[in-house]
C-alpha cells in the first residue's frame, strides 16, 4: 500500500509538473513577450500576425489541459486497478513512460511551431548585412570536460553493469537498449555539432543570446545523457534484485528529471529579461 | 568581437572579410595567438559559401595575419598587427604603374602594353616566381 501511495504522489507530481506548472510558466513567458515587446515596436519578432501567436498559445494551453485531465483520470483508474495487485507485484510500470511521452507532445508541437516562425523570419529578412562573432564556439567553452567525461563513463558503466548482471550474455533486450542509447547519443552529437557550427535558426538573434542558448542546450543534453544511463542502470538493477514493483516510480522520476533538465533549466537559464530584443526592432540592422 | 559584412556591397565578400579581420587585428580587438572560428562556423554564421570564407582565410594566411595549426584550428599570427598594415594590392599597383610609365616613355602603345601584360600573366615560366 505504501508503494502505491508513494506512486500516487510521484505520478501526481509528474502530471502537475509537466502538464500544469511548466506549461503555465511558458504561457506566462509568451504573454510577457506579447506585452513588453509588441509587434508595433518589434515587428521582426512577428513574421505572422500576433493573433496567430495568441491562437497558438490558446491551442497549447488547451492541449495541456486535456492531457492534465487524462492524467488525473489515469491516476484514478490506477487507484482502482492497483487494489487487485500485491504491493510487491510489478504492474502498469509503463504508465508513467507512456503518459510522459504524451505529456511532451505539446512541447514538441511548440518547438515545431517555433521552427516555422524562424523560417518565416528568415524569408521576411531583407537585411543585407550579416554579423558573426570572431571567436570559435568550442565544446568545452560551454560545458566542463568533467561533465562530458561523467556522461561517457556512465554509458560504459551501464554497458558493463548490464553485461555483468546478465553473466556477460548478450540478450536481445540488451541489444535494443544499446540501439536506443546509440540513437539518442547520435542525435545529441548531431545537435551539438549543429549548435557549434551550424546555421542559426533565428536570423536576427544576437551573438550573445546564441551563445547562451548553445550553452543551455549542450548542458541539457549532457544532463539527459547522464540520467538516461542512470535510468537504464536502475531498471536493470530492479529487475535483477526482483524489485520490479518499484520500476513504476523510477519511470515517473525519470520523466520528471528529464522535464526538469529540459524545460525547467530552459526557463531558468534563458530568461526573457536577458534576451536582446533590440535586434527585432524595425530599424535594427543586425542579422 | 563581431564582424559585419554587407552582401549588397560592391566590394567582394571575401575582401570584406579580409578587411574586417585585419581591422579587428589593427584595432586590438583580437590579439596575436587568439583562436578564430572555423571556416564552417563563420560561413554558416554569415550565411556565406564556405569557399568564400576559405578564400579569405587563404589570403590572410598568405599575408601572415592568421596561421592554421591543423586540427587545433586557426589563430591570429604573432606578427599579425604589423602584417595587417601591409597592403599588397597597393604595392602591386605602384610597381605596375611605374612599369607602365616606363613603357609609355619608351613609346610603347597601351594596346601593346596590354598584350604584353596578358602574355606575361599567361607565361608558365612566371608562375610562382
Amino acid at each position: 500500500m505504501s508503494i502505491n501511495i508513494l506512486f500516487y504522489i510521484l505520478f501526481l507530481s509528474q502530471i502537475i509538473l509537466i502538464s500544469y506548472y511548466y506549461p503555465k510558466q511558458i504561457i506566462k513567458r509568451i504573454e510577457s513577450v506579447l506585452k513588453n515587446y509588441p509587434p508595433e515596436s518589434y515587428p521582426k519578432l512577428y513574421p505572422e500576425s500576433p493573433e496567430k501567436v495568441i491562437a497558438a498559445k490558446a491551442r497549447y494551453q488547451l492541449l495541456n489541459q486535456i492531457i492534465l485531465l487524462i492524467g488525473l483520470v489515469l491516476l484514478g483508474a490506477y487507484g482502482l486497478m492497483s487494489t487487485d495487485y500485491d504491493d510487491n507485484q510489478k504492474h502498469a510500470e509503463g504508465l508513467p513512460l507512456m503518459f510522459g511521452m504524451v505529456q511532451f507532445i505539446p512541447f514538441m508541437l511548440l518547438e515545431v511551431s517555433g521552427c516555422r516562425q524562424f523560417r518565416l523570419m528568415r524569408n521576411a529578412n531583407k537585411c543585407t548585412s550579416r554579423t558573426a562573432a570572431l571567436t570559435p564556439r568550442r565544446l568545452f567553452d560551454y560545458v566542463s570536460p568533467l561533465f562530458i567525461f561523467t556522461a561517457v563513463v556512465l554509458i560504459f558503466t551501464y554497458l558493463f553493469f548490464n553485461l555483468y548482471i546478465n553473466d556477460f550474455v548478450i540478450t536481445n533486450s540488451f541489444l535494443i537498449q544499446i540501439f536506443a542509447l546509440g540513437l539518442v547519443h547520435v542525435l545529441f552529437i548531431g545537435l551539438t555539432i549543429w549548435h557549434l557550427t551550424g546555421k542559426r535558426l533565428d536570423p536576427h538573434q544576437a551573438v550573445k543570446d546564441r551563445s547562451n542558448q548553445t550553452e543551455f542546450s549542450i548542458k541539457s543534453m549532457v544532463s539527459v545523457s547522464i540520467f538516461f544511463s542512470l535510468f537504464l542502470m536502475a531498471n536493470e538493477a530492479l529487475d535483477f534484485y526482483q524489485l520490479g514493483y518499484i520500476e513504476i516510480m523510477i519511470n515517473s522520476i525519470y520523466f520528471q528529471v528529464i522535464a526538469f533538465f529540459g524545460i525547467g533549466s530552459m526557463l531558468k537559464t534563458v530568461r526573457i529579461e536577458n534576451i536582446n530584443f533590440e535586434v527585432y526592432k524595425a530599424d535594427s540592422t543586425s542579422a | 568581437m563581431e564582424i559585419t559584412i554587407d552582401i549588397e556591397d560592391p566590394m567582394p565578400l571575401f575582401t570584406q572579410l579580409v578587411e574586417q579581420i585585419k581591422l579587428a587585428v589593427i584595432s586590438c580587438k583580437v590579439q596575436p595567438g587568439d583562436p578564430l572560428p572555423s571556416i564552417r562556423q563563420l560561413a554558416n554564421d554569415l550565411e556565406l559559401n564556405s569557399k568564400t570564407v576559405a578564400k579569405a582565410y587563404k589570403l590572410l594566411e598568405r599575408d601572415l595575419v592568421i596561421q592554421s595549426k591543423g586540427y587545433r584550428g586557426t589563430f591570429v599570427h604573432p606578427e599579425a598587427k604589423t602584417n595587417s598594415r601591409v597592403d599588397l594590392n597597393k604595392e602591386v599597383l605602384t610597381q605596375l604603374s611605374s612599369a607602365i610609365i616606363s613603357c609609355r616613355n619608351a613609346g610603347v602603345t597601351d594596346s601593346e602594353i596590354r598584350i604584353a601584360f596578358t602574355n606575361a600573366m599567361n607565361n608558365k615560366n612566371n608562375e610562382g616566381a
